[in-house]
């Protein structure tokens, strides 16, 4: 399998098949943190889409200097912060979570009632954490790439990231998830 | 209630941040505060939670709208449709083999005549090619050698492509009643060193760094010759325009195998 590097200047070449292997290696990926930050699936395959469409546009501006996963993340980022700005979204909790939580064991819950229930929590966050925690688990990044794609020091990534972790705990423990 | 330092030290810890010494400094305190062990376990049961839930799969036709948006690969998913419907009307009828019979000999035998006439108006074959710039001297090792065939309808032919260490050479077949614009494009490793053709003259050449461009109308066949500084082969971008639309829009890869 070609690495990223070498599709991309493949790609850069005018080689299409290199750019189509791209979005088979990222699509999904991309998908996920654009659901995960706004919550709508219809959104996220949208934000998806413009990421790509960017992507292929600005090809010829890409700095391989960077990691090529750093750049995709973060037009993806900025691709979702932009459409939640666009439309001026609240972040919708369904409370139904929490109900069906309480004295429910996490591991018993179905793997879609755990991803809704994740997502409404993460809901709850503000957008500077939910981004950051995002990055964190869903992609296990480390501080200087979720630093990279934020585009935030490593230091406020830390900040972020403690509070989030901290506020998404005690949204798990009052809804009685954790232990 | 934790002290803030604590806490720091829990989330430097779960993310593998802490010195040995922190470690074990944080290990001394939550031996001390039950409270705090707690805390901690939740915090770090926040991995197994996001573990446990899986990734969601993209709707369906997603991959595809990326494509058209971007590549346009249902644009030439269409168009192969349309060849594949076009070749299929087209396909002999064994009622009609004398009626292909005498068409077939006729366009031999006006292929014949024009070659006799172009030959003899402009001195011998030498004088039949129209040479621009300067064709290979030396041909390094063959890569690859691919044709594709253009079947298009505002132009029938076929090109290959012949990618060795030092150079690309193209070889073109064209017919076309109304003009149309060939166009190649490459990067800074590849310059257009020279063409030949065989034709009646209703061709002209434009030629950029990074591109060239033939406009061309009728029934010609063309030589031409880039030089490669690529050992490895370069990509070629062969576009066709008819009347200002892309019609035909391909990456020739020197391992072979159009890109599209």
């Amino acid at each position: 399998m070609l690495d990223d590097s070498k599709l991309v200047s493949r790609a850069i070449g005018g080689d299409q098949r290199a750019f189509e292997a791209i979005v088979q290696r990222y699509e999904r990926t991309v998908f996920n943190v654009a659901y995960r930050v706004v919550k709508d699936q219809d959104d996220a395959a949208d934000i998806t889409q413009s990421v790509f469409i960017k992507v292929y546009r600005k090809l010829g501006s890409y700095d391989p200097r960077y990691r090529f996963f750093s750049w995709i993340y973060r037009i993806t980022v900025n691709e979702s912060i932009n459409h939640l700005k666009r439309t001026k979204r609240r972040a919708e909790v369904d409370c139904g979570p929490e109900a069906r939580g309480r004295g429910t064991p996490w591991e018993s819950l179905a793997q879609t009632e755990k991803s809704d229930f994740l997502q409404n929590a993460l809901m709850v966050l503000k957008l500077d954490y939910r981004v950051v925690i995002v990055l964190k688990y869903f992609l296990e990044l480390s501080y200087r790439e979720i630093s990279e794609i934020a585009g935030i020091p490593e230091k406020t990534v830390k900040s972020r990231l403690f509070t989030g972790r901290q506020l998404l705990r005690d949204i798990l423990v009052r809804q009685g998830y954790a232990r | 209630m934790t002290d803030e330092r604590y806490i720091r030290l829990m989330n430097s810890e779960i993310d593998g941040q802490n010195t040995p010494d922190e470690s074990r400094e944080l290990e001394r305190y939550l031996d001390a505060h039950p409270d705090a062990r707690r805390c901690f376990e939740e915090l770090c049961d926040l991995g197994r939670v996001f573990s446990d839930v899986p990734q969601l799969d993209p709707p369906p036709g997603l991959t595809d709208a990326i494509y058209a948006e971007t590549t346009g690969r249902e644009n030439r998913r269409a168009r192969r449709d349309l060849f594949a419907a076009v070749r299929e009307a087209l396909r002999p009828q064994p009622q009609l083999r004398p009626a292909y019979a005498f068409v077939a000999g006729l366009l031999v035998g006006l292929g014949l005549l024009c070659v006799v006439s172009v030959t003899v108006l402009r001195g011998g074959p030498e004088g039949a090619y129209r040479p621009y710039g300067t064709m290979v001297a030396e041909k390094g090792e063959l890569l690859n050698s691919q044709c594709v065939p253009l079947e298009l309808p505002e132009l029938f032919g076929g090109v290959c492509f012949e990618h060795t260490t030092n150079s690309v050479d193209v070889h073109l077949g064209l017919s076309a009643e109304s003009e149309v614009e060939i166009v190649f494009e490459y990067d800074d490793e590849v310059s257009f060193e020279g063409y030949t053709a065989l034709d009646d003259g209703r061709h002209s050449l434009s030629v950029n760094p990074n591109m060239m461009q033939l406009t061309h109308s009728g029934d010609c066949d063309y030589n031409l010759h880039f030089r490669d500084g690529r050992k490895t082969g370069s990509v070629i971008r062969m576009k066709i325009l008819a009347a200002d639309d892309v019609v035909f829009d391909e990456a020739i890869l020197p391992e072979g195998g159009g890109g599209s």
